[in-house]
């Protein structure tokens, strides 16, 4: 009964062990975060490159909060690489998990959407369900390079198409915003 | 009786092993059909997501080249307010055509207008370093002709046709796989059908397979209970005239009580017993059912030894069995009973004295089966023996009467006192006894 026991006890450990390899093989840390979520977070003291309005609980211009490349780095740095299915090479991919970005900004527990806009007016939504399901990055790098906006930066988001196949590629290709200017919180 | 229906197995037919190997077959070809449709529909997919990619690129640099050329109205109508916005949207646009030529998967079509447009760009950012370098606000307004004529140059020469090629072929993409797809759906309706129609075939014909195997189980099963009632009646019949012949001590009555109970017992035509002649071998009719019966015992009916199938049985000793008289060599019709169809002659045999023949007949053919044969000779073996108790019963009868006679005839001689008188008691009796009109008695005397 015992013997048994501790079989069925080590198979859901392995099985578990093996959901959680998937996502832990997806990405790499680069640098770990400097600030804790909850923290305030300054105005930017270089050129901001991102606001963020709505449901967060953080701000520092008004009722957004401005941000600049040094602060996003600060919230620390992942990176994987994936086929994008825009520029049709794979590429390497590094900048903010988009689940540890709400976390810093202080987005509401209950938040179910994030709206994002580009510098051309283009706006896409993502749920939050989504972000908590999948790593997807917010990323400031391709291929070690910090991106300029005829590169497509100096923000884009990236979904880990390659590891995660029940993503629908289809579906998911045009929420690849790139040139991200803001985030709504909804 | 009748014999047992032979016994059939529950299996298939071939009809429906070749429906089932169809219907089989439909399901291979569904299947595949269904694959076939899955796989193309992928590819669909792909190529219209491309075709809609390539659209939404072109529109989008349609797009931002219109906002490049406002911006740089704006920027060359007001000289004090700078390039900001000029350089970010052309950073925009670069971007983009990046975008559209990583997308254009070898379309010649759009990698000529990407490169266009690059070149297009770089004559701008040409035409944008001299103002700037110049730095005469005056010279702007003069340089947003050429400005302009550079945007709709590109638009209505590398933009628009490329983009109105991509629209149409986009939408013909459309229209064509919309009609292979319903094509397809067709197909598969059609598929769908005949899968539903020969699985209802199917079903049905198996349903009607079972029905028939019960109904013929069933049926089985009340023919093997009729043989069986068949059977017992039978051996009913058999012991109920054993047990009656056992007591009949004369030998007509005997054959009457045979015929008449053997016929009663199992429905018989005609029934009848011959019996040998011992003097010319032939066999006498002695008794049968009915007024034909009677006819042909007052007609004094025989038949000589080896013919017909009575004749035969008398003379092979073995039990002649025609479940069809027409299919009988040397059957011999009797004018009396034109009805028989079907006949069995069973010899009546003691040891190796054959006695007579009991013969049936049937008004159908196949009307006798086997176990009627084996039945009779059953009663013909008790008949043999019955007939040879009456015939003994009768001879010690017969041998009683005489010494009894004898016995009488001698008291009364001895009660005579003289020679005459006991010579003409003699003679009186002996008259009375063998019914003579004279009776003498004569001495001759020797010399």
């Amino acid at each position: 009964m015992k013997r048994t026991l501790f079989s069925v006890i080590l198979v859901a450990a392995i099985l578990l062990v093996g959901c959680n390899t998937k996502s832990a093989q997806t990405y790499a840390v680069v640098s770990s975060a400097e600030m804790k979520p909850g923290d305030a977070i300054p105005v930017p003291s270089e050129e901001a490159i991102l606001t963020v309005s709505g449901r967060i609980g953080i701000t520092n211009v008004g009722n957004t909060l401005s941000l600049d490349l040094a602060t996003l780095e600060r919230f620390g740095l992942v990176k994987y690489e994936v086929n994008d299915p825009w520029l049709g090479s794979k590429n390497l991919y590094t900048g903010v998990l988009m689940s540890e970005f709400l976390k810093f900004i202080g987005a509401a527990s209950d938040a179910s959407n994030i709206q994002l806009t580009a510098l051309d007016d283009y706006q896409v939504n993502i749920s939050v369900a989504d972000i908590q399901k999948w790593p997807i990055l917010l990323a400031l790098q391709t291929n070690g390079e910090y991106m300029t906006v005829e590169f497509n930066g100096p923000t884009r988001i990236i979904f880990p198409f390659d590891d995660y196949k029940e993503i629908d590629q289809v579906a998911y290709k045009d929420l690849w915003i790139w040139n991200i200017k803001a985030m709504e919180i909804q | 009786m009748n014999a047992s229906p032979s016994s059939r197995r529950w299996r298939l037919s071939p009809a429906q092993i070749a429906l089932g190997a169809v219907w089989s077959l439909f399901i291979i070809v569904i299947e595949i059909s269904i694959a076939g449709t899955y796989l193309a529909s992928q590819a669909d997919v792909n190529t219209f997501s491309q075709a809609g990619d390539s659209v939404t690129n072109l529109a989008n640099i349609q797009r931002q080249v219109l906002q490049l050329q406002v911006k740089t109205n704006i920027a060359l109508n007001n000289p004090g307010a700078g390039f900001e916005d000029v350089k970010q949207q052309r950073a925009i646009l670069a971007s983009q055509v990046r975008v559209l030529l990583a997308q254009a998967s070898g379309d010649k079509d759009i990698l000529t207008a990407g490169d266009a447009i690059s070149k297009s760009l770089s004559e701008f950012d040409a035409m944008l370093a001299d103002l700037q370098r110049d730095a005469l606000p005056e010279a702007y307004a003069a340089a947003l002709p050429r400005f302009n004529d550079l945007f709709e140059q590109l638009e209505r020469d590398q933009i628009k046709p490329v983009y109105d090629r991509a629209e149409i072929y986009f939408f013909n993409n459309i229209s064509t796989r919309m009609q292979v797809q319903q094509r397809a759906q067709i197909f598969l309706l059609g598929m769908g059908l005949l899968f539903l129609v020969s699985s209802i075939v199917l079903i049905a014909s198996t349903i009607r397979t079972s029905r028939a195997s019960f109904e013929n189980a069933r049926t089985q099963v009340v023919s093997l209970e009729a043989a069986v009632a068949e059977r017992t009646r039978a051996l009913t019949a058999s012991i109920d005239i054993s047990r009656r012949l056992s007591v009949i001590l004369d030998q007509n009555q005997l054959i009457t009580q045979v015929v008449e109970q053997v016929k009663q017992a199992f429905d018989y035509y005609h029934v009848h017993i011959y019996l040998v002649d011992e003097k010319t071998q032939d066999l006498v009719m002695a008794g049968g059912t009915g007024e034909t019966g009677k006819a042909l015992l007052a007609h004094g009916h025989r038949i000589a030894r080896g013919r017909g199938l009575v004749g035969r049985a008398a003379e092979t000793r073995k039990t002649i069995f025609a479940p069809d008289i027409s299919k009988e060599a040397g059957w011999l019709p009797n004018p009396l009973l034109p009805e028989t169809k079907s006949e069995i002659a069973a010899p009546i045999i003691i040891g190796e004295q054959v006695l007579g023949v009991l013969d049936v007949q049937q008004n159908v053919v196949d009307g006798l089966a086997t176990e009627d044969a084996e039945f009779l000779q059953s009663i013909a073996y008790q008949v043999a023996s019955a007939i040879k108790n009456a015939r003994s019963y009768t001879q010690a009868q017969q041998k009683i009467a005489v010494e009894s006679i004898v016995s009488s005839i001698g008291q009364k001689i001895q009660n005579t006192t003289s020679v005459e008188r006991a010579l003409e008691v003699a003679a009186r009796e002996f008259g009375r006894i063998t019914g003579a009109k004279d009776t003498r008695v004569t001495i001759h005397m020797h010399k």
